[in-house]
């Protein structure tokens, strides 16, 4: 099976928040992750972000880091007090060590480093969504 | 023509000389007579006798300090120089010093011009006249078609009283002068100069005509003191002839010697020394006087020879010859008759001005005959060699003191050089940082575009393949992505615009160049969550300069504030990094125009503020600063627009002003 279907089979009960603050970027990248996910809500910045994940949770967060108003950091450090186990895939162009240091004490599902492969995309998002159904399907098991 | 020398001892003697060269029969007769003994009563007495004797010839006299004739220099002793001639006309004068120098050197050259002038010969009282406004004066009536000869008068270096005469007249503060005029007189003019420029090049930082008051920002006098130390200082004026200031003008080494001292630590030239001109020291080399006498006289040979020549030397040359001061006639006095004096400053022109020397040794060669010189110029190497030995004490110091300001010389030329290198590496170094950061600028830039061009081929494909790809979608998105690569170039080109080297010095608004390095850096800065502010209090502030090197010192500070953030960004909390600003704000200070950079990165440490301009200084961590951006910055702004960079500390951070005007240190 290709890896596409493979995300959409995994995807398709799994809702994701997408932050980013350039507008082409984001209205694509909105439009691919369409394809796959159940539901993609869509911030412009850390800020606004993080109040529509106070309003209503996500399964995943799907960020940039470089934003005005909140930068993704910030926003990740507020989203991880709500909710620690919460899953976070950053999306980056700054290949510098530094901020990918930050990023590895708060528990980051993965990177995707920008300009993005869409074979690295798809794998990860399958590998996230994956763990993501696994733990889903455990809460459903344990209760 | 002819010149006969006579040494004064009485009136009854000089009547006989007189008398018996028959002198009173001649019409074209030029009388001159050099006064040892500077008072008014000597010269009346002599010039009384003279007159008295010789009715129709043209007498003007000088006192001096040392009078010359044949191979000799005489002390405080009279001699007289008559010279007849054949197809020559004589005029002569005398004019009392009224409303300035200038206009004293303008009325009597004025009044002496003549058709077929070939030379005048003035003398003028030597101390209170500006020398050099005197031969300006003369000048514009010459106009450099015939040569102007002659001195100022001396007093045995006393410098209370000179005189001057013409005729049976005596004048305390005046010019006197006569005028050659012929169609066959043949003049040919010289001078030797033998002083050497010792020491440092300094700088006339504030004169007034000849009156100088500081040299290198210091009173002159603490300069004399400071190099030739408290004795010798304390002798000016009076030894100042022998230690003077060389400046060169129209490629000539003109000397200027102190003639008096005042009580503010001010001295008096015998010449003008202009604001702003270079000087130094100069010390009198016996080797070279000699050399340069020497070469006076060789380079007569294979002109017709001279029937007289007339010397008007300074008088700082017999007192630092001395008792051999009469070495630098030897040569001249084998050839033909010679008289002339010592003077406090001497007269000389070319075609172009007149001189006023110091220093020097000028000489004025008169002939009316073709005569061609047969007899070949042996310079007597002997004499002059036995000569110097009983001045080998003076040789010696002479020659030391000029080895060694060669050598300091030498040696800083060298650092000059090494200087020069490395603000060359400094300037190679600040280009590459410079490049590193437009790199930086251009990935930033691109970086957008290449996302969202990614972005939209990964959709495609996607979309591609799950068979959803609509035709309008695919045209939608090729369009879309074939402006991103335009955005992409566009730039290129802004950039390439920016590193073109050089671009030409012109006039340009402060506001233009902040909003193309806004162009340019403006993504950057956006990226690191830095909100700049322009504020501009007036959009017509201009500058004339090179805008690059503007552009330059201001990116400089930007990107030292980007990198202040980041910094601060490890440590402190989330407020502060949403709160980020840089604001640049474009004003008028003065009327000078000042663009103040303020950021909120936290400011520098007092302890190291002050270092912050130095060469190599960086508290960036190592391989990310090289310390010269700053430092480079404050010599672009000192040198290339007379401005400065200044800091201050805010509460929060730090403003950098870029002064772009105002004077600064350098020229």
């Amino acid at each position: 099976m290709k890896l596409s279907d493979q995300l959409k089979e995994e995807a398709k009960d799994i809702s994701v928040l997408y932050v980013e603050d350039e507008e082409p970027t984001r209205c694509q990248i909105t439009q691919i992750l369409s394809l796959f996910f159940k539901e993609v809500v869509v911030a412009s910045n850390g800020l606004e972000a993080l109040n529509l994940y106070k309003k209503s949770p996500t399964d995943l967060i799907m960020t940039d880091l470089t934003m005005p108003q909140m930068t993704g950091l910030e926003m990740i450090k507020e989203v991880k007090k709500i909710e620690p186990k919460q899953h976070i895939v950053v999306l980056t162009a700054h290949n510098s060590s530094e901020n990918i240091m930050e990023t590895m004490d708060l528990q980051i599902d993965g990177f995707l480093l920008k300009p993005m492969k869409m074979d690295r995309m798809l794998t990860l998002l399958h590998k996230v969504t994956h763990t993501i159904n696994l733990e889903k399907s455990e809460t459903v098991c344990t209760h | 023509m002819y010149t006969l020398n006579h040494k004064y001892e009485n009136q009854q003697s000089l009547e006989t000389w007189l008398e018996e060269n028959e002198f009173a029969s001649e019409d074209s007769c030029l009388v001159q007579f050099f006064c040892g003994v500077p008072t008014e009563e000597m010269m009346q007495e002599v010039s009384s006798v003279l007159t008295k004797k010789l009715p129709n010839a043209h007498i003007i006299g000088s006192t001096t300090d040392g009078e010359m004739m044949g191979n000799e220099v005489f002390l405080k002793s009279i001699i007289i120089s008559v010279s007849v001639f054949q197809d020559t006309k004589i005029n002569s004068i005398d004019i009392a010093y009224t409303t300035n120098s200038y206009d004293m050197g303008y009325e009597i050259a004025k009044k002496l011009d003549a058709v077929e002038t070939k030379a005048m010969i003035l003398f003028t009282t030597g101390l209170a006249i500006n020398g050099e406004k005197f031969l300006d004066g003369v000048y514009d009536i010459s106009k450099g078609e015939y040569v102007v000869s002659g001195g100022l008068a001396s007093d045995n270096g006393e410098f209370t009283q000179t005189y001057v005469s013409h005729q049976d007249k005596v004048i305390a503060k005046g010019a006197v002068g006569i005028v050659l005029s012929s169609k066959t007189l043949k003049v040919k003019n010289n001078y030797k100069f033998g002083w050497k420029a010792v020491g440092l090049p300094m700088r006339i930082t504030k004169s007034k005509d000849n009156m100088v008051y500081r040299v290198n920002n210091m009173p002159i006098i603490d300069v004399y003191k400071k190099y030739f130390g408290e004795y010798i200082s304390s002798k000016l004026p009076k030894i100042g002839v022998e230690i003077p200031l060389i400046v060169k003008r129209y490629n000539k080494k003109i000397a200027r010697a102190p003639l008096n001292r005042y009580d503010d630590g001010s001295l008096l030239f015998a010449g003008n020394l202009i604001e702003g001109e270079e000087v130094r020291f100069g010390i009198g080399s016996v080797e070279h006087i000699v050399k340069e006498a020497d070469k006076i006289c060789s380079e007569f040979h294979g002109n017709s020879k001279p029937e007289t020549v007339f010397v008007y030397s300074c008088m700082a040359r017999r007192r630092l010859l001395e008792t051999q001061a009469n070495v630098e006639l030897q040569q001249i006095a084998k050839k033909t008759t010679v008289s002339g004096f010592f003077t406090n400053g001497e007269f000389f022109s070319d075609k172009d001005r007149n001189y006023l020397m110091n220093e020097s040794m000028t000489v004025l060669a008169l002939s009316e005959s073709e005569f061609e010189d047969n007899t070949s110029v042996v310079i007597d190497k002997e004499s002059t060699e036995i000569k110097l030995e009983d001045n080998k004490l003076i040789y010696a110091l002479t020659h030391m003191t000029n080895v060694i300001a060669q050598e300091w010389q030498e040696r800083l030329d060298q650092e000059i050089y090494k200087n020069k290198e490395q603000d060359k590496n400094n300037f190679q170094n600040n280009k590459l940082i410079q490049m590193g950061e437009m790199i930086g600028m251009i990935a930033h830039q691109w970086r957008q575009p290449l996302n969202a061009i990614s972005a939209t081929s990964i959709n495609l494909s996607l979309l591609s393949s799950m068979e959803m790809l609509e035709d309008e979608k695919l045209q939608k998105d090729s369009e879309f992505m074939q402006e991103q690569c335009q955005k992409m170039s566009d730039t290129i080109d802004t950039f390439m615009n920016f590193v073109k080297p050089a671009k030409e010095s012109k006039t340009f608004k402060l506001v233009h160049t902040v909003d193309l390095i806004m162009q340019i850096m403006g993504t950057q800065l956006a990226n690191h969550n830095i909100k700049v502010t322009v504020d501009a209090k007036d959009e017509n502030i201009s500058l004339d300069g090179y805008e690059d090197l503007l552009e330059q010192v201001i990116i400089n500070i930007l990107a030292n504030a980007r990198d202040a953030f980041n910094k601060i960004g490890d440590i402190n909390s989330i407020n502060i990094e949403s709160d980020r600003f840089i604001k640049i704000t474009v004003q008028e200070r003065d009327s000078i125009p000042v663009i103040s950079i303020e950021d909120n990165a936290g400011g520098i440490p007092k302890e190291i503020q002050e270092k912050i301009f130095n060469p190599y200084f960086t508290t960036k961590e190592q391989g990310k600063g090289t310390g010269i951006g700053l430092f480079m910055s404050m010599d672009i702004m000192k040198k290339s627009f007379h401005g400065d960079l200044e800091y201050r500390l805010t509460e929060n951070g730090s403003i950098f002003d870029i002064v772009c005007g105002g004077g600064g240190e350098y020229r």
